[in-house]
C-alpha cells in the first residue's frame, strides 16, 4: 500500500474514532488522562503499522477497540507501568459531565475491578458490545464474558449502591 | 443508553484534542523504525554468516570527531555523547541505545517489547548491526570525512546514520519538537563516540 493512501485512510479513521477511543481508554485507566492518551497513541501506532490488516478486518472499528483493549491488558500484565510517550500537546484537564462526587465514585468503583473485568464493563456497558463481540475482542468464551460481567456488576453495585439507587442505574 | 452507560460516560471527559497529523507522524516513525530493525536483523545475519561475528561484540573504540566543536560530553551507557539540548536529558541508555527526552520524564525500560513506541518523539542514538550498504535509501551527506545517510530529509521522524569502523550503523533518530535540521543531526551524531562496551542491538 502506498504511504499516501495509508495516511489518508488512517487520518479518516483517527478523525472518526479517536474521541471514542480516548474516552474508552479513560475508563480503562480509571480517569488517568496521561495514561489514557499513552494507551491511545500506542494503539493508533499499532494500527498504522498494521494498517493492511485493519482495512481487511470485517469491522475496522472493532479492530481498533480490540487493539486498545489488548494494549491495555498487555500493559497491566507488565511489572512496570509506563506513561512517557512524548506528545506535541499537553492533554487537557478532564471536564467530566457528571458531578464530581458521582465521577469519583464511579472511578473508584472501576479501580476496584481487575483489568479484565474493567475491560468487560467498558466493552459491554460503555461501547455497548454484545456478549459475542466482547468475547471476540477479549479472545475468550462468551461464558467467560458473562461471568466476568456478573462479578464486575456485583462489585459496582456494592460500591456505587447509593448513587445507583439515586440514578436508578443497573 | 443504559443507566450504567450514563454513569460511565459522565465519569470521563468528552473533550479530546484531535491532532490527526501527530498520530500519522507517530505511525510513520514506527514503520521506519521497524524497517530499520528488519534491515538490521538481515545485516546481523549476513555478518554472522560471513564469519564476522566478532564485529557484533567487539566494536572498536573510535576517536571523537569534531572535538573542537564540543565543549563537554556526557557518558550515557556505552556512548559518550555531546550535551543534550537545553531542557533535555538522557532518559535511558545501555550498550546499544541512548534515549534523550525532555527533563522530568520517567525512565523507559529499554527491554520493553514496545520500546519503539516509547522512543517515538524523542532523540535516540541506536547502534545496529551493519553489513549492508545502507539501512535506508536516501541522500548522503559528507561531513568530517565521513558519509552520513539521511533516510527522509526534510520530513518528520528523520534518521541519519553513519557506518562505524566496526561495520555497524550508528543511527540518530530526530525528535520533531527540537526542529533540528539534517545538518544539525549529522553534526551531533558525528560527535558521538562509542566506548569498548558498545554492542549492536541484538534485537535489531
Amino acid at each position: 500500500m502506498r504511504e499516501k493512501t495509508r495516511d489518508t485512510a488512517f487520518s479518516e479513521y483517527v478523525a472518526g474514532q479517536r474521541v471514542r477511543l480516548v474516552r474508552a481508554a479513560r475508563l480503562l485507566t480509571v480517569g488517568d488522562e496521561a495514561e489514557a492518551e499513552d494507551l491511545v497513541q500506542a494503539t493508533l501506532t499499532k494500527l498504522y503499522v498494521n494498517w493492511s490488516r485493519v482495512i481487511r478486518a470485517d469491522d475496522p472499528v472493532a479492530y481498533g477497540y480490540r487493539s486498545l483493549t489488548n494494549t491495555f491488558l498487555d500493559e497491566r500484565r507488565r511489572a512496570h507501568r509506563r506513561r512517557e510517550v512524548v506528545t506535541d500537546t499537553t492533554p487537557e484537564v478532564a471536564h467530566p459531565t457528571a458531578d464530581p462526587d458521582t465521577r469519583r465514585l464511579v472511578l473508584e468503583a472501576l479501580e476496584g475491578l481487575a483489568p479484565r473485568q474493567r475491560a468487560v464493563i467498558v466493552l459491554r456497558h460503555f461501547l455497548q458490545y454484545d456478549v459475542a463481540a466482547a468475547a471476540e475482542v477479549l479472545g475468550c468464551a462468551e461464558g467467560t464474558v458473562k461471568s466476568q460481567n456478573a462479578k464486575a456488576l456485583a462489585h459496582l453495585r456494592e460500591v456505587l449502591g447509593a448513587s445507583l439507587h439515586a440514578e436508578g442505574a443497573l | 443508553m443504559s443507566d450504567l452507560q450514563t454513569l460511565l460516560a459522565g465519569a470521563v471527559d468528552d473533550h479530546v484534542d484531535l491532532d490527526v497529523a501527530a498520530d500519522v507522524r507517530r505511525g510513520r516513525s514506527a514503520v521506519r523504525r521497524r524497517r530499520l530493525t528488519l534491515v538490521g536483523g538481515i545485516a546481523a545475519a549476513l555478518i554472522l554468516a560471513g564469519g564476522a561475528a566478532t564485529a557484533l561484540v567487539r566494536p572498536s573504540i573510535l576517536p571523537l570527531h569534531s572535538a573542537d566543536t564540543v565543549t563537554a560530553t556526557v557518558h550515557a551507557g556505552a556512548f559518550v555523547i555531546p550535551p543534550p539540548p537545553d531542557g533535555w536529558s538522557v532518559q535511558a541508555a545501555d550498550e546499544s541505545l541512548v534515549v534523550i527526552a525532555p527533563d522530568g520524564l520517567p525512565k523507559v525500560d529499554l527491554h520493553d517489547p514496545s520500546l519503539s513506541l516509547r522512543v517515538a518523539g524523542k532523540l535516540s542514538i541506536h547502534l545496529v548491526p551493519g553489513g549492508i550498504d545502507s539501512p535506508e535509501a536516501g541522500p548522503t551527506i559528507d561531513y568530517d570525512g565521513r558519509s552520513f545517510f539521511d533516510n527522509e530529509h526534510g520530513g518528520v521522524g528523520t534518521q541519519v546514520g553513519v557506518r562505524e569502523a566496526s561495520g555497524d550503523w550508528l543511527v540518530l533518530q530526530e525528535a520533531p519538537r527540537l526542529g533540528w535540521t539534517v545538518q544539525q543531526m549529522v553534526e551531533y551524531l558525528d560527535a558521538v563516540v562509542l566506548t569498548s562496551d558498545a554492542v549492536p542491538d541484538p534485537g535489531a
